[in-house]
């Protein structure tokens, strides 16, 4: 079976680098941008199966490419992306979170966040899609 | 008879044009204020002229005038928006009349009988009493308008930068939960066995790790050093020291990081037998936030140079000079701003920190009695520089 894509839109190259690590670690293929508008163009390029994003990016932040990725204009015949799993990771207060959800986040999450767990997560939920 | 006004200098005109009139208010008003000078105007038009002409401290009008009435000097004034008191004259059984003047504003009305002029200096003193209380208490009005004014403007001020300071800590809280995540999951990775310790990838995981920890260090030295400058608590331990060796030590312990990204740093000095008296780890610190900046923010191939020189015979400048992206017009103003952190959006840069290092290096070059500054323009680099009072080697055992 081909291993499933994870697109990681980050713009901390560190902490990118360790995501990126867990995943490869856990059989996953990683792809990654740290630009929110890069991220979006990725999404619909690349067909990931799940995407990590962060909030605070540069050139579009994640509320923007979160809703670029679900309704976003039908660029070169491609979808918008409607059932892919989105988790969403923030360092700011969780009063954001009722926003990214009525725009179709998977998961909302606070940095720091476990990694690990994450990676569970979206091990079940790709099993089950 | 006493009156307040007795011996002031007042100006008052007389408008009417029955001459036994004239002659009869005249002798009474040079008794009462006999200080004032006293003017007569006999028809309306010459009247008004002279309220042209003439700032009145207090006007007598006749009603009946051969030209019009005495209504009409009133109006003008009301038209002109004047507080001159103005007194109106009304033959007996005109008191309609008086009403209908003092509607308009007038101050008061006399009824020409045989008390008129018994009552006339008490009338007028009454008539300027009133005028003067008007005016205090339009005074403490705008006083107090003021007052308000600038009450809402100190507190608009205040919300703004209470606002500047939520807006700051939530940034900040940010800024510490990232490397604080990749401290975690670092950690986390180890712990878990998912890379090993002495492989390459578990080498390169505890490095991120140790970069991680000192981001936080400096973080919350920044944080530490700024409230300590806003309380104004912030101590120098100043000395003589050489600019050259504090330059010379900077650019040793930066070459590395820079190199590491691909940038040259060089340092040039033009200065000999000066020094400065300054707090040596804190003009470091200064020193060393230029110089991360421009590593930051210079893609690599590029240069940065630091600069040593005398400016005029009183002061010596260093100058942080890159080859990277520059900085918008628009922006130069605010980069020495506390709470404000101009996010440079732009590829391979790596935005990080509280935005306080500048704002924390103006205030410590202040505080040394120096300046800071900043000249660049966007994709031509950036040109930050410093200045301190210098002090001759030989001055300093005076």
């Amino acid at each position: 079976m081909a291993k499933k894509k994870i697109l990681v839109i980050e713009d901390d190259s560190e902490l990118r680098e360790l995501i990126r690590i867990r995943l490869e670690e856990s059989d996953f293929e990683v792809i990654m941008s740290l630009r929110g508008d890069e991220g979006v163009e990725m999404a619909r390029e690349e067909n990931p199966d799940a995407i990590i994003l962060d909030v605070f990016l540069p050139h579009m932040d994640g509320f923007t490419a979160l809703k670029e990725i679900r309704y976003g204009e039908k660029s070169k015949g491609k979808e918008p992306l409607k059932d892919i799993p989105v988790f969403v990771m923030t360092g700011r207060a969780p009063m954001m979170e009722e926003m990214f959800r009525l725009e179709g986040a998977t998961e909302f999450l606070t940095k720091p966040i476990d990694i690990k767990l994450l990676v569970q997560k979206l091990e079940k939920i790709l099993k089950n899609s | 008879m006493e009156n307040r006004y007795q011996n002031e200098a007042l100006n008052l005109l007389v408008v009417e044009d029955n001459e036994d009139h004239v002659f009869l208010v005249l002798k009474t008003l040079q008794r009462s204020f006999s200080k004032a000078k006293i003017e007569i105007a006999r028809n309306l038009a010459e009247a008004l002229i002279k309220i042209k002409e003439v700032r009145y401290h207090l006007i007598l009008a006749d009603y009946n005038l051969p030209d019009g009435n005495g209504l009409g000097i009133l109006r003008q004034l009301n038209l002109e928006k004047s507080e001159i008191p103005f007194v109106m004259l009304t033959g007996a059984g005109d008191e309609k009349l008086a009403v209908e003047a003092m509607q308009e504003g007038a101050y008061d009305y006399l009824v020409k009988d045989e008390l008129c002029l018994k009552t006339l200096a008490k009338t007028l003193e009454a008539a300027l009493v009133k005028c003067e209380e008007r005016k205090e208490k339009e005074r403490l009005q705008n006083e107090v308008r003021e007052k308000n004014l600038a009450l809402e403007r100190a507190n608009e001020e205040l919300k703004k930068l209470d606002r500047l300071k939520s807006e700051f800590i939530a940034s900040v809280s940010h800024e510490f939960r990232t490397p604080l995540n990749s401290v975690r999951e670092s950690v986390s990775l180890i712990a878990d066995g998912a890379v090993k310790v002495g492989e390459p990838k578990g080498t390169r995981v505890l490095e991120i790790l140790k970069n991680n920890i000192e981001r936080l260090k400096i973080l919350i030295e920044d944080l530490l050093d700024f409230s300590k400058l806003e309380a104004g608590r912030m101590k120098l331990d100043k000395n003589f020291h050489d600019p050259v060796d504090i330059v010379c030590e900077v650019a040793d312990s930066m070459k590395q990081i820079a190199q590491k990204k691909g940038l040259i740093l060089l340092w040039e000095s033009e200065l000999s037998g000066v020094e400065v008296f300054a707090d040596k780890s804190r003009i470091v610190q200064v020193l060393m936030n230029l110089v991360e900046n421009a590593i930051k923010f210079t893609p690599s191939p590029g240069q940065i140079t630091i600069l040593c020189r005398a400016e005029g015979d009183a002061t010596i400048k260093i100058i942080v000079k890159d080859t990277g992206i520059g900085i918008a017009k628009e922006d130069l103003l605010r980069v020495f701003e506390k709470f404000e952190q101009v996010r440079r959006n732009h590829p391979g840069v790596d935005v990080r920190g509280t935005g306080l290092g500048l704002a924390i290096s103006k205030q410590l070059v202040e505080l040394h009695g120096g300046t800071i500054g900043v000249e660049s323009e966007l994709g031509k680099g950036s040109e930050f520089y410093f200045a301190l009072p210098m002090v001759l080697r030989e001055e300093k055992s005076i």
